[in-house]
Formats: C-alpha cells, structure tokens, sequence
C-alpha cells in the first residue's frame, strides 16, 4: 500500500502542506470552524465564510492559543488548543490523502517558527490525537526546514552564504545559512532572527504604506547582509506573495546574488526531509540549527586502562528526543568532568564538574552508576547520575544526582 | 584517578555457591575472587565460568585463554590471576599484590587453608558452610598430626591449642546463629582439649561462668554493656522496636518476615 511523505509547516496564521511525490501544495489559514449544528470542522477560507455566514464558530492564533493552554468553547463544548491543532493537521491531512489517492501516511514533518519543546510536545499529541502514529511524526524549525530545502537545491545556490527574508503577516525574520565544505562529512549552519523592523503587510494595499515597506525591506537588508558574499537569498511568506512593491529591496538583493522566490519554502524543507526519513536516512550533512545539538558532550573514561572520550551527545543530532546512557564506576575519582565543545571552533572548549561525593559512600569501586542525559529544552541538557550499587554485594541506594548543564 | 566505562551487565548471572551470590558483571566477578580467593580456587574456576565469561561477558579471547588453560592443567591461581589482569577492574600492582598473597597460600598446610576459607565464608556471612569448613579443618588437623612424625610435647601442645581455638570459632558461629546450647557444648570442648583464655571468655559471656580474673571479668562486662548500648541504638534494633508498637496482625506478619529473614542470612551472603 503507497504512503504518503508529508511535510507541513505550521504558524499562528497559515498552515502549508506539501507532498514531494505529488508535487502537490495546500496552503490555508490557520483558522478552524466548527458547525454549530454538527460536528463538521472547516479550515481556511471555507471555514471564514461559514463564520461569517453565521453557521459556524471559528478559532484562530491557534498556536498563541496553545502557548496559554487556552480553550475555545464551541456549541457549549470546551476545547483545547491540542485538540482545535488536532482537527487542523487532520483536515489537512485528509486533503492531502485525498489528493493523492492515498489512505496512509508515511512520514509526517511538522515545522514550526521555532524549537520551543513545550509546542513541540503539545504537536505530537495533537498529531496522536489527529490519528497518526506518533513514531512517523518529526517536529522541526523553519531553521531546519531552510537547510533542508537548500541542500536539495543546486550547489551553486549555496557556495557562499544563502539567506531568506520570510515576511508574514505581522512577523520577519532572517535565515543566513551557511554549507561548510571540506573532507570528511559536511556541515551546515543556519541561524534565524526575528527582526525588530516587522511590520503588518496590510500597509502595502496603498502607495504610501509600499513606499514604507519597501524603505524597511531595503534597510533591513542592508543591516542583516551587509557586506557579506551571498550565492542566493530567498523570500517566501505571505508578504511577498507581490513584489511590485517591493523594487528598492529586490534589487539590492539582486547585486551580484541569484534572488528567488518560494512560496511554502519551509513546508517543501519539512517534505524534503520526510522524504529522507522515510528511506530510513538522516541528513548526509551535520547540521547546527535551533533543532540540533550546536555542541559536542563527552565523558573522559578509561576502556581496558587506556584513556578514552565517550561521545554521550554527538554534534548535529535532533535534540528533542535524544537521550544517552551509560554505566560508570569511579576509580579513586569522587566526580565526573563533562566536557562542552562548540561545533562554533570561535568558542572554546569547557568542563563542568559534577561531585559525587552523596553517593560514593562505598568502598572504592563498589558502585556502579548510571548517567542519563537528554534535553529539557534547546541548549539546556539535563543530567542524571544514579547510583546502581554493586550487583548482590552492594544494593543500590536509589539516590539520585540531578544537574543542568546549559550548553 | 579515573571512571571505568561498564558494559552491559549479563543478562544471566552466574552463582558462586560457596558465597550463595550472583555475580552479574566482570566487576563483580573481580572484586569476588579478589576479597574471596580461597573460595574461588578449586570448583570455581569451572568451563562453566569460563562460557559464562564469554557468552555473557563477551570476553571471548579470555574465555577461550582459560579454557586452554584449563585443559593444559594450569593453576588455579594463575587462572584468577588472568581474570584480574584482563579486566582491568584492578590496576597492575594491586593484582601483583594479589599474586603474591595466593602464592603464599601454597606454604600453608591443608587444615590452615581449609581453616582460612571457612573464616571467608563466616565473613561473608554464610555460617553453616563456614562450620562445616571448620569441622573439616579439624578433622585435616588430627589427620596432620598422626601423619606427623615427631610427636613431642611441644607438637602436641600446639595442636591442642590450634584445635581449642577451631572449637571457639565453631561457638561463635553458633552463636551467631542463635544456638547458645551448641556453643555451649563446644566451649567445653575447647577447654577439654585445653585450657584457654579465649573459651573462659567465651563461656563467661554466655553464662557467666569462665575461670577469669576479676579484673578480666569487669572488662568483659563493660564490654558487653557497651555493645548492648550500642546495639540498642542499631538500626536493626529500631526496626524492631518499631513492629512491637505495631497492631497484633501487622506485628505477626513482620515477625514472620523477620525471622524468616534471619534464617535465610544463615546461608545468604551478608558483606
């Protein structure tokens, strides 16, 4: 039976979904609308049109919605925001099935603004509530999703820096993202800003306010490129779904740099990447973005009397469910050194010293311990070590040493 | 100064007999032959630790080394010796500190080694199978002495001494074990094959008899004292203070469990 890869990217305004098999795009705003009379759930303009109609109740800024674990109450039910998210991606999902002639999905890639792990959590329910396996379904960034999309793209596209401007309804940012050739496996490194000269594009239905936005566009452009070597620059979002308001800034960034533009960007990044996963592959590329480890952690160890690095997060790897363990027994040492190397070589190297001492109250190498690490959000990785005691000779005391270690 | 990387435990231990524990890692198995060697020669070093080792240490190379060694005949001790140094869980000059102290077990006589294994399984906790060592020692003793060619005064002087000794640790286990009327029996028969320091404070401690000084018998008694004080403020004390106070049925089931406990420890491993 076919699968469907399907990447979405997903904001407080507009939702995106495309398929790289189909070359197929569904794009509608963030809204849902509920029937008051039964339960038939609507999304975008169809689900405008039946508010206002007055046959429906409709629920937007989903996502804000769900940073206040808010509720919505629609024909005297009280809904969360999980599940008005749910019925989104649902609706959407079911579309893009349809479409295709398709009833399963592959992989699912879902792309938000940025790599917050409370939404990132809240999705996945959203996702199990909608009906789809969770184990199919990856929470990105729209760094990620960039970087994704540019690695597909042409090389020449990304010899020197490439950049995006994503103008959306009320919000810019600005993606610069970067590919590191050389031997051994490459790397790549985007970094996101949102930029304080955002501004609403409903401005740009007259004369005056496109002047305006174009002068910010333009000034905005020459503050994050500068004089920095650009292959390409990208703009996608609502904003620049015309660009003939535009001139000044689209021909700054014409200067000696290919300029284009895509709609949906980060939902073809999140379907590039889908697609990826499905044929049971990570990216061919380190990648250093707000969703992946930015920094190497390791333990110095000893394996058979020789000294050794114990890689417990590797560089370039999904933070949100990476968890690492490993069972140590101290040998006259009463902590352990944990040792942060920046994938960033301007940044230096540092060791944080975790003690011991509360639970090393045996003999010397009579107890075991276990060292669990994961993140609690991005850059703040939390670490458990457990005393496991010695086999049948020492019992374990199940005391437990907790730090957090901000990378 | 260092932290050892462990591997992954064995899924399936493998049970030391004499010391009636399951040893789960070659940490483990390290740190037993190391503080237990006496109770690791002999039918420990089996082909079946030897194919636990390798399939569920997954030291392959070493397993396969002992089990060459087995065939070929070599040594007990050298093949406890090869675990130490292959699993690197004691640094070099601790396991040749180790070499040495089984080397010297060679110069002793059958009795002292038997004797000496029944004072690691008493350390260990499992007192029926250290009084049965004991026993056996004697028995070695008496054997040593008749096959022994001089006879004297002196020899026999000190095989009385040796055996009354035997006999005193035999009533500690007792002892131990809650079987004041055995130890008894057994002090007596210390003090009949000679007359010691070491059972007169035996037998006044337990009944208050003893040929002792006064002023021996004061010590003693302050000693006792002290330990009870000491005793009295255990945890173990605590615990059971704390099921008196509990209801008719709760301190029942506890009692049971308790006890049940105690008489399991007689054979369980205690370090």
């Amino acid at each position: 039976m076919m699968a469907l890869n399907i990447g979405i990217d997903l904001c407080d305004d507009y939702i995106t979904a495309y398929s790289f098999s189909e070359k197929s795009m569904l794009s509608a705003s963030a809204v849902i609308c509920r029937n008051k009379k039964e339960d038939l759930w609507y999304i975008g303009q169809t689900a405008y049109e039946m508010a206002l109609s007055g046959t429906g109740v409709l629920t937007d800024k989903l996502l804000s919605l769900l940073k206040k674990n808010g509720t919505s109450t629609i024909a005297r039910k009280a809904y969360t925001a999980e599940q008005l998210i749910s019925k989104l991606i649902g609706t959407v999902l079911s579309q893009m099935l349809n479409g295709a002639g398709v009833d399963e999905i592959g992989r699912l890639v879902i792309a938000l603004s940025k790599a917050d792990k409370a939404d990132m959590d809240a999705i996945l329910r959203a996702v199990e509530l909608a009906g789809i396996d969770r184990q199919k379904t990856t929470i990105i960034s729209h760094e990620e999703s960039f970087i994704h999309y540019i690695m597909s793209q042409d090389k020449s596209l990304s010899y020197n820096m490439t950049g995006l401007f994503d103008l959306s309804s009320e919000t810019l940012s600005f993606f610069k993202m970067k590919v590191l050739r050389g031997t051994g496996k490459q790397s790549a490194i985007c970094d996101g800003t949102d930029l304080e000269e955002a501004f609403r594009i409903g401005i740009l239905k007259n004369e005056s306010g496109s002047e305006l936005g174009d002068r910010i566009m333009t000034d905005a452009a020459k503050k994050c490129i500068g004089n920095d070597i650009y292959s390409s620059v990208f703009i996608t979002g609502k904003g620049f779904e015309r660009t003939d308001w535009a001139k000044s800034f689209i021909a700054f960034l014409c200067k000696k740099r290919k300029v284009m533009y895509e709609p949906g960007i980060f939902a073809i990044g999140a379907a590039i990447y889908a697609d990826q996963l499905a044929a049971g592959k990570d990216s061919e590329h380190l990648l250093f973005c707000d969703t992946r480890t930015k920094s190497e952690v390791s333990l110095s160890v000893t394996v058979n009397e020789k000294l050794s690095k114990l890689i417990m997060i590797p560089q370039g790897r999904p933070w949100y469910d990476l968890s690492t363990y490993a069972e140590l027994m101290p040998r006259k040492q009463d902590y352990i050194d944990i040792d942060i190397e920046p994938s960033d070589k301007n940044k230096p190297k540092r060791t944080v010293r975790v003690d011991l001492k509360e639970l090393l109250k045996r003999p010397d190498r009579c107890t075991r311990l276990s060292v669990e690490m994961y993140f609690e959000s991005e850059g703040l990785l939390k670490l458990n070590v457990r005393d496991q005691g010695f086999g049948e000779i020492f019992a374990a005391s199940g005391d437990m040493i907790t730090e957090s270690v901000r990378l | 100064m260092s932290l050892l990387l462990c591997r992954q435990k064995a899924g399936r231990p493998f049970c030391h007999d004499k010391l009636n524990i399951n040893i789960w890692s070659e940490q483990e198995l390290c740190y037993i032959i190391y503080n237990y060697p006496l109770l690791c020669l002999g039918d420990f070093c089996t082909e079946g630790l030897f194919e636990w080792i390798d399939t569920e240490l997954h030291l392959k190379k070493l397993a396969d080394r002992l089990k060459d060694n087995l065939r070929t005949g070599e040594l007990f001790e050298n093949q406890l010796l090869l675990i130490l140094q292959e699993c690197n869980y004691y640094d070099l000059d601790e396991v040749m500190e180790f070499g040495k102290r089984i080397a010297e077990y060679r110069k002793f006589s059958d009795h002292e080694l038997t004797y000496m294994e029944g004072k690691a399984l008493y350390k260990a906790g499992n007192y029926n199978a250290a009084y049965e060592k004991f026993e056996q020692a004697i028995r070695q003793l008496e054997a040593e002495y008749r096959r022994s060619k001089q006879n004297d005064d002196k020899e026999l002087r000190d095989h009385n001494e040796r055996k009354a000794d035997i006999y005193c640790d035999m009533a500690s286990l007792k002892m131990q074990m809650f079987d004041e009327k055995s130890a008894a029996e057994l002090i007596e028969m210390s003090l009949m094959t000679c007359s010691n320091k070491r059972a007169n404070e035996l037998k006044y401690l337990i009944d208050g008899s003893g040929e002792l000084s006064d002023e021996r018998k004061a010590e003693l008694d302050l000693k006792k004292d002290a330990v009870r004080a000491a005793a009295r403020e255990s945890a173990a004390y605590k615990e059971i203070e704390a099921i008196f106070r509990k209801d008719k049925l709760t301190l029942f089931k506890e009692a049971r469990k308790l006890a049940a406990g105690w008489k399991s420890g007689y054979r369980k491993n205690k370090f």
